[in-house]
C-alpha cells in the first residue's frame, strides 16, 4: 500500500527529481504568499484573546463542539471544492510557524523567507464594526502566533475596506511591528472597486508607513458580490476558480488606473497575488484606453504600462500553463524579471514549487533569476536577506 | 499656382493656401498641396500647420475637434481631486481614436514618443503661405 505522508515536510529527498534544485541552495528565496489556516480552531481560540463582546461571544459560540453547523461567523459558498477528497483544497493545516511553515517551505520548496498572511476574507462580513474587530484580532494573531520568535518570517497585515479610516489607523498601528512588511487586501467581495477614492486614506497610510499594498485575488465567497454570474450561473468550481482571481484582479487594477491611484501616491508600491501573469495583457488594453480617453483620467501622467513598470509587482503563482511551455518564457520576458515575484501559495491546492518556476528561468541571467526568486520582494518588502 | 503666388515671388515649394482674412482666429483649413493634405490652423493669432495624418493610426487628425482638455490635481492632505478644463481652443483630438495633441506645438498629450510634424507656415502680404 502506498504510503501517504501526513505532512509535506516528511517527503524524502529521494523524491526530488529536478537537478536545478541544487542552484537554490545558495539563493535566499522569498515566498510572498503563505497562508495560515485562519478558520482552524487553534487560531480561532487565539482570536478570543483579542476580541471584546459581543464578537468574542460569537467566536466562543462557534467553538462549542455542538455548534459545528453554525456558519454565520464567516461567509462561505456551496461549491464542491475538493472533489470528494480527490483534490484537497489545502495540503495541510497551518497553525504552527515552525512545523507547518518553516520546515515545509524550506525542505520542500527551498524557501528561506516566508511572507505570511492570515487570509481572513472578511470583505463579505457586513457588520463594519465586526469586520474591523475581527481583522484587528487576526493581525494580532499573525504577529503573536506566526511572527514572534521567527526571525526570517515577515507578515502582511490585513485591512478591511469597509471603514477606510479604521483601516488607516490599523496600518499606523501594525506598521510599528518590525516584521509587518505590507498591507493585505482581498480583491474580491468589496462593495466598491478598490481604486475608488473612498479608499485613499488606506493608500495614504500605507505610503506614509512605507508599506506596499498587496491584493489577493480569490475564488472566495465574495466573488458573488463582484461577479454574481460566475457564482450563481456557472456550474463548476473549475469555472469559478479559473475566472475568480483573474477577474477580481482585473477589476482592481483597472479601478486603480481609473482613479489615478498610482499617480496620487507615487511612492506607493502595488503587488498582485494569485492570478498568474498571463492576464497582464490587460495593461496593454489599459494603455490603449488611456491614450484614447486621457481627459477622463487626467491625474495619469504616463501610460498604465509605465506606472506598472515603476510601481507594480506581480506574483508568479499560479504559473500559467500554455501547451507550448516555451511561451512561459515569453510571458516572463514580456513583463521582465523586474516586476515578478515568486510565491508558493502554501498550503493551498494550487501551490507552485520553486523548482517549477526555475524550469522556465533557465535562459535568464542569474541576476534576472534572483530578482524573481527574492530580490524584487526583498526591495519592496524591505527584507534584509543574507545572500 | 495663382497670379498672387507669382506676385509674391514664392519658391516652388511655397504655397499660398488662403488670404489671411479667410483664416481668422480659431479657424482652420485643409489644403491639398502636391497631393498631400495639410491642416492649417490659426490659434490665438498664430499659424500652425501639420499633415492631416494622425501619428497614431493615420486618421484625419486635422479634421478633429479643436477644444480643450481636462487637467487634474490631487490634494494629498485633503484627499481631494480637482479637475480643471484648460487649454481651450488649443487641443486637437483625432476623430478616429481621440488621441489629444497640442495644436500649438504638435506635442502628443498621451504618448511622449509621438508628435506631429510641424510644417512651416507664415503670413505674408495678406496671404497664408505653407512651405512643404
Amino acid at each position: 500500500m502506498a504510503h501517504q505522508s501526513d505532512s509535506l515536510a516528511e517527503r524524502s529527498d529521494q523524491a526530488r527529481q529536478n537537478p536545478l534544485a541544487d542552484q537554490l541552495a545558495d539563493v535566499p528565496v522569498i515566498d510572498m504568499d503563505v497562508h495560515t489556516s485562519f478558520r482552524h480552531e487553534a487560531i480561532q481560540r487565539d482570536m478570543l484573546d483579542h476580541l471584546d463582546d459581543p464578537y468574542r461571544q460569537e467566536v466562543e459560540y462557534y467553538l462549542q463542539p455542538d455548534t459545528s453547523s453554525y456558519d454565520g461567523l464567516y461567509p462561505t459558498d456551496n461549491y464542491n471544492r475538493d472533489l470528494n477528497g480527490k483534490l484537497p483544497t489545502e495540503l495541510m493545516q497551518v497553525t504552527d510557524p515552525q512545523e507547518d511553515i518553516d520546515d515545509v517551505l524550506s525542505n520542500e520548496f527551498h524557501v528561506d523567507y516566508p511572507i505570511v498572511n492570515m487570509l481572513p476574507e472578511l470583505n463579505m462580513v457586513r457588520q463594519t464594526d465586526k469586520a474591523v474587530a475581527f481583522n484587528r484580532a487576526a493581525n494580532n494573531v499573525l504577529i503573536e502566533r506566526f511572527l514572534d520568535g521567527q526571525e526570517n518570517f515577515r507578515g502582511l497585515a490585513s485591512v478591511v475596506p469597509h471603514d477606510p479610516a479604521a483601516s488607516a489607523e490599523e496600518i499606523d498601528r501594525v506598521a510599528k511591528e518590525d516584521q509587518i512588511c505590507g498591507v493585505f487586501l482581498n480583491s474580491t467581495g468589496v462593495k466598491t472597486p478598490l481604486g475608488d477614492q473612498r479608499y485613499d486614506p488606506i493608500y495614504r497610510a500605507a505610503e506614509d508607513n512605507d508599506l506596499p499594498v498587496v491584493y489577493h485575488g480569490a475564488a472566495a465567497p465574495g466573488l458573488a458580490l463582484d461577479f454574481p454570474i460566475i457564482q450563481h450561473e456557472m456550474q463548476t468550481y473549475m469555472a469559478n476558480h479559473a475566472l475568480g482571481h483573474v477577474y477580481s484582479q482585473m477589476l482592481t487594477l483597472t479601478s486603480l488606473f481609473e482613479n489615478g491611484t498610482p499617480a496620487k501616491f507615487p511612492d506607493l508600491e502595488f503587488v498582485f497575488q494569485e492570478a498568474g501573469i498571463a492576464w497582464l495583457s490587460l495593461i496593454f488594453r489599459l494603455n490603449r484606453e488611456y491614450k484614447q480617453r486621457r481627459s477622463e483620467v487626467p491625474l495619469l501622467e504616463k501610460t498604465p504600462e509605465q506606472y506598472v513598470r515603476d510601481q507594480f509587482y506581480f506574483a508568479t503563482q499560479p504559473l500559467d500553463e500554455p501547451d507550448d511551455s516555451t511561451m512561459m518564457k515569453q510571458l516572463i520576458e514580456m513583463w521582465g524579471p523586474d516586476v515578478l515575484m515568486f510565491a508558493t501559495d502554501h498550503p493551498h491546492f494550487d501551490i507552485d514549487n520553486t523548482e517549477a518556476l526555475l524550469k522556465y528561468l533557465g535562459d535568464f541571467t542569474e541576476e534576472e533569476r534572483n530578482k524573481v526568486l527574492y530580490k524584487n520582494s526583498a526591495d519592496v518588502f524591505d527584507i534584509d536577506v543574507e545572500a | 499656382m495663382s497670379t498672387e503666388t507669382t506676385d509674391l515671388g514664392l519658391d516652388d515649394d511655397e504655397h499660398v493656401v488662403a488670404r489671411t482674412d479667410e483664416l481668422t482666429e480659431g479657424e482652420r483649413l485643409i489644403a491639398l498641396l502636391d497631393g498631400k493634405e495639410i491642416g492649417v490652423f490659426n490659434i490665438g493669432g498664430e499659424l500652425h500647420a501639420y499633415p492631416n495624418w494622425c501619428a497614431h493610426q493615420g486618421g484625419p487628425l486635422c479634421e478633429g475637434m479643436l477644444s480643450g482638455t481636462v487637467e487634474g490635481e490631487f490634494d494629498r492632505d485633503e484627499l481631494e481631486t480637482e479637475l480643471e478644463w484648460s487649454r481651450e481652443g488649443e487641443v486637437l483630438s483625432c476623430p478616429w481614436h481621440g488621441w489629444e495633441f497640442d495644436a500649438t506645438t504638435g506635442e502628443c498629450l498621451v504618448d511622449d514618443g509621438c508628435r506631429l510634424r510641424s510644417i512651416p507656415v507664415r503670413a505674408e502680404a495678406g496671404h497664408v503661405v505653407v512651405t512643404l
